[in-house]
């Protein structure tokens, strides 16, 4: 299979006033034609960093980045601005998770399509508005919506509009940035399936952003989980879901609802460690997770976990999940 | 059955749209219909609905923060507490979490200001934070360690009745599953009873002992909650259950 997106070796550093805070640590990451990759993880853990990096949408003054985000042969890293509009929109498309503030609240919604469009095709204002059209009853919304302003829609109306925004060039690769987190149950399934439906009519490769392990087992072919700036478990959906094998996995996995765990869930994220930067949470950890980070360990073609625990010599620990009910 | 703590009879509430230039009254929104449901004391009671269903509305009406327009809200305990959504918008950013603990037993005359902080000592202990908290600012703390001190807080008078809206939706998982395992713990320790408001059905299939579901205003189903989940009778909650996302057994 093709690599669309291949990020290498990829750091972000922000400075702030008193300290260098370091989002993203050497992540390396390969997003595969047609397939939806999740990123799971908590609130702070750089998913968002991430994604924005990818869009070179972060403030150049207060942050630095190193690596390589190669797309299409080209990195995206260092582009100039004018290369970048050709990408942003045009072949890489990203939904927010709040689009309220993706939409302009004083021009109808209509116009702000249109006006997308026009700066990425040229075509005539009257073909614009006819794609527009179309767009909106794509995604399940009246062609009427067009001249109403984005205060007159509920959260779930708004996601897609800003999805229609995001599809009207066509893209190869759609980044979606917890795009359900705000709205009730009955609307996120919409919004999900929707999201479901543009990849298959498209054939676009999704990256989709989530700490929602059900929304993620529904939609994902193959599930990364990231901590504190790494990408500390990658694999199928299955594998992660049913095979996990990193103790910070494992206490996702626990904090489900409808799942029957022996893990002790104490945990407030306030602690750092010179090695693993899960050990001082991880009830398994041993010494050496303390002093030295760990490498990735092999599980199956698919399938890498980053943690001592996976170490010929380490002693072995079976996973406390017991159940999904 | 426990005893009865709180009762609401045919409660109804009806909010207007004004015009903009004229401020006459154009649109009624009917925000509550002919509401009736019972609480009993020592119980979690889910109040479920998609956005916009009234649910927020209805636990303003039980908390008197708005009144309603016809109907009864009948309270046969002491002192009722509310926690909110989103923690920092609701804790004062200029005030450490002491501070903020001890407001309402200075506002309520209670004890001295030493028997005020130990009080707020033994609360930080029960919503399992350090007391090195208690000199921090809310910025200092985490989303999940900021709606405990709101919990800490609304505990802080003994409330019989806790309203929650949507307490847990807003966090991440981790921090979700550590508020549900403290209120289970208030539940068992405090005899607390809670009206909890949430979208998100796995948690309050998870916490509730009975729950009701809201939508356009109006109660559509409440009954036991294993009950309603194995054998929803309204469509709309039907629709509810089968949009339920979670990962399921292999």
């Amino acid at each position: 299979m093709c690599a669309i997106l291949d990020i290498k070796q990829l750091s972000i550093e922000f400075q702030t006033q008193n300290q260098v805070i370091q989002a993203v640590k050497n992540l390396s990451l390969r997003l595969f034609e047609g397939e939806t990759l999740a990123i799971v993880g908590e609130s702070g853990c750089g998913k968002s960093v991430l994604c924005k990096s990818i869009l070179n949408l972060l403030p150049h003054q207060h942050c630095r980045c190193s690596g390589e985000i190669q797309y299409q042969g080209k990195n995206l890293l260092t582009l100039s601005e004018k290369q970048l509009t050709q990408i942003r929109g045009k072949e890489i498309a990203m939904i927010f998770q709040n689009p309220a503030s993706a939409l302009n609240p004083t021009i109808p919604v209509g116009k702000q399509l249109v006006e997308t469009i026009r700066v990425h095709q040229k075509i005539s204002p009257v073909q614009a508005k006819q794609l527009v059209f179309a767009l909106l009853e794509q995604v399940g919304l009246k062609s009427e919506c067009a001249i109403q302003y984005p205060y007159e829609f509920s959260g779930g109306m708004l996601q897609r509009i800003a999805i229609a925004a995001a599809l009207m060039t066509n893209p190869h690769l759609f980044i979606a940035d917890e795009p359900t987190t705000a709205l009730d149950t009955v609307t996120q399934k919409q919004i999900l399936e929707l999201i479901q439906n543009v990849k298959k009519q498209h054939g676009c490769s999704v990256l989709l952003i989530s700490h929602h392990l059900g929304i993620v087992s529904q939609m994902a072919d193959r599930i990364a989980v990231m901590y504190a700036g790494k990408i500390v478990e990658i694999g199928t959906t299955s594998e992660i879901l049913y095979h996990a094998c990193h103790p910070y996995t494992w206490l996702l996995l626990s904090c489900l609802p409808n799942v029957n765990s022996s893990y002790p869930i104490s945990y407030h994220n306030d602690m750092i460690s010179k090695g693993d930067a899960f050990a001082p949470y991880n009830p398994y950890a041993l010494r050496i997770d303390f002093e030295k980070e760990p490498p990735f360990f092999q599980l199956s073609d698919t399938h890498y976990a980053a943690t001592w625990l996976l170490h010929p010599d380490a002693p072995k620990v079976s996973s406390p999940i017991i159940s999904i009910e | 059955m426990e005893p009865l703590l709180l009762e609401i009879e045919n409660l109804n509430k009806t909010f207007w749209i004004k015009s903009f230039f004229t401020q006459k009254q154009v649109r009624p929104i009917h925000a509550l219909q002919d509401i009736s449901m019972q609480i009993y004391r020592g119980e979690i009671f889910g109040l479920i609905g998609t956005s916009g269903s009234g649910k927020s509305t209805l636990a303003q009406c039980i908390m008197n923060i708005i009144s309603p327009d016809s109907g009864k809200v009948l309270f046969y305990g002491t002192e009722k507490q509310m926690i909110f959504q989103h923690p920092a918008a609701v804790l004062n950013p200029k005030m450490t979490i002491a501070q903020i603990i001890c407001e309402p037993m200075k506002i309520a005359r209670q004890g001295n200001s030493k028997q005020q902080l130990k009080r707020a000592k033994e609360l930080l202990e029960l919503v399992e934070l350090n007391q090195s908290y208690l000199f921090r600012y809310a910025s200092q703390l985490s989303g999940g360690q900021q709606q405990r001190v709101c919990i800490a807080r609304a505990l802080v008078l003994n409330p019989e009745l806790l309203v929650a809206d949507e307490p847990i939706s807003a966090q991440d998982s981790t921090i979700q599953a550590q508020l549900m395992r403290l209120f289970e713990k208030l539940l068992r320790e405090r005899q607390l009873s809670i009206l909890l408001i949430s979208h998100d059905l796995t948690v309050v299939k998870r916490l509730c002992h009975r729950m009701a579901v809201i939508e356009n205003g109006k109660i559509i189903e409440q009954g036991d909650t294993k009950q309603l989940f194995l054998a929803p009778k309204h469509p709309k909650m039907k629709q509810l259950t089968d949009a339920v996302l979670q990962v399921k057994s292999q």
